[in-house]
């Protein structure tokens, strides 16, 4: 196989763009926690968390997650399909362009350009320079899928497909927009079919940024790193054509007791429920494929990455769908155990995952072993407990918030003012910042230990 | 019924009908050993020769 330095360069490119932004978003989150705790800090416009916030979540989302998949998925594909990359220059291409777009993105937000729909807040400009990065990657897998020397796919290549297609479906029927200037457009939707629209791209964007790439690289990098055959590839397709089938009638789900219909509400319950069965699969198929080599968890510091990322999946997927139940939703809904959520699946699993990944490549890309094997165990040690103090705190002041906004006296008044439940915030906040730099300086030794890894090929050429 | 009510429920019953027929094609015994293929073969080295077909058949 063709599998020259040209692509290599642009997996290592993506990679680096990709823990590069990793470290300015969580920058971002960081200065963002210590606003809850410090309110100076809240420095207007510019460090306002309104603004700030959306810079945080599209860093991460667009810069982080999206550089890695890209990175990930270009370095799969080639192996999967045994075939170079169909169109290594136009990669490269898309490789600088993506940077420049994702910084361009950040000024915008950082400057106030706000389309104030939650992960779709970019300006039409800007949209439409997405819309052309990723028709760019599509052609390019696509392109090589279409060449590829092996007849069947694996399982990854099929996530990867689902990921390429439901971004760009989602993303752009959610941005159509009317603009009135170069910063300002108004949504082609109103009302409540606005709100319908944006939270079935809204979930979306979770099903295809978060999850279906996320599984293609937990399905390649697990059996390579092991050694070990997935436990049943029929399984995992069975999983992949259920989330497929299944994650688009979701969104809904996001608006429970709001005035969207009801049967759109129930539906989008009912489906959210029913996504734990294909979830479920893949955790199973993961631990199974582990079954008698457990100790791999001790002696191969990639696998308990994978491990414990598809064990946050797990959960991830238990907690969503019973968030949306209509009784747990009155409580949870609005409060802090929805970021408790959130970032148990962003920080947990999508992280692991990618970080994981990452080593594997650039391991492979330089010819070399990982630069320090301690130092990935103190990273894995560092985001696990960072993580789980940063989750478990939101997902108690989240429970807390609830009960004060509903308590009652007998009277029927309310028990507490809505002040009363901020003041009571404070602590958990507090450990929130401490889980956040804890994960920070985690996620900095991935960083170097990434970094030295990869410049050990340059010592190498 | 209305039309419209119909159409809905058709196209539901059809994209049960098509999961369906998906897990009964992949679980197929017969097919066993076709499907779960792939997964030995991605642990294969990733660099074979450059004339290697791979597992792709001619024609």
């Amino acid at each position: 196989m063709g599998n020259g330095a040209r692509s290599d360069s642009i997996v290592r490119g993506f990679a680096l763009s990709s823990v590069f932004w990793l470290l300015v978003g969580l920058v971002l989150g960081l200065w963002l926690a210590a606003e809850m705790v410090y309110p100076s800090l809240n420095l207007a416009p510019w460090l306002a968390y309104g603004r700030l916030r959306v810079v945080h979540t599209n860093g991460l989302v667009y810069g982080f997650t999206i550089a890695g998949i890209f990175a990930c998925s270009y370095y799969i594909l080639e192996k999967l399909t045994r075939t170079p990359l169909a169109f290594p220059g136009l990669a490269k291409a898309q490789l600088w362009m993506f940077n420049i777009a994702i910084a361009l993105a950040a000024l915008s937000l950082f400057a106030g350009w706000n389309t104030s729909k939650e992960y779709a807040e970019l300006e039409w400009p800007l949209d439409i320079v997405v819309v052309v990065l990723w028709v760019m990657f599509a052609v390019n897998v696509m392109g090589t899928l279409v060449k590829r020397r092996e007849k069947q796919m694996y399982v990854s290549l099929w996530f990867l497909i689902a990921c390429v297609v439901t971004v760009a479906v989602v993303y752009i029927l959610n941005n159509l927009a009317i603009p009135v200037s170069l910063s300002k457009s108004y949504s082609a939707y109103a009302g409540v079919n606005d709100a319908n629209v944006q939270w079935w791209f809204g979930h979306n964007a979770v099903a295809s940024v978060f999850t279906f790439p996320i599984l293609a690289m937990f399905y390649y990098f697990l059996p390579k790193s092991t050694g070990l055959p997935i436990y049943s590839h029929r399984l995992s397709i069975i999983a992949f054509w259920s989330l497929v089938f299944g994650y688009l009638w979701t969104g809904a789900h996001h608006l429970m007791l709001t005035p969207v219909p009801e049967w759109i509400q129930t539906v989008a319950l009912a489906f959210s429920l029913f996504l734990i069965a294909p979830s479920w699969a893949s955790v199973i198929n993961g631990f199974y494929t582990m079954n008698g080599n457990w100790d791999q968890m001790k002696s191969n510091y990639l696998v308990k990455f994978f491990i414990l990322g598809i064990t946050f999946y797990g959960l991830q997927t238990i907690q969503g769908p019973t968030q949306a139940i209509r009784v747990l939703s009155a409580h949870l809904h609005y409060t802090e155990y929805i970021p408790g959520h959130v970032h148990m699946g962003t920080m947990g699993w999508v992280t692991m995952v990618i970080t994981a990944s990452m080593y594997f490549m650039m391991t492979k890309i330089s010819g070399r072993e990982i630069h320090s094997v301690k130092l990935a165990n103190v990273h894995f040690w560092l985001i696990l407990v960072g993580q789980l103090l940063f989750t478990v705190t939101l997902w108690i002041a989240g429970i807390v918030q609830g009960a004060m906004w509903k308590a009652t006296n007998p009277d029927g008044s309310l028990a507490y003012t809505f002040l009363d439940s901020v003041a009571a915030m404070y602590p958990y906040w507090t450990v929130r910042l401490l889980g956040g730099l804890l994960y920070f300086a985690g996620i900095a030794v991935f960083a170097y230990n990434l970094y030295m890894t990869s410049r050990l090929k340059a010592r190498a050429v | 019924m209305t039309p419209r009510a119909l159409a809905y429920l058709f196209f539901t019953l059809l994209l049960a009908g098509v999961f369906a027929g998906i897990i009964a094609y992949y679980f197929n015994r017969k097919r066993r050993d076709r499907v779960e293929a792939p997964k030995y073969r991605m642990l294969d080295d990733d660099d074979p020769l450059p004339d290697s077909k791979g597992g792709r058949r001619e024609g």
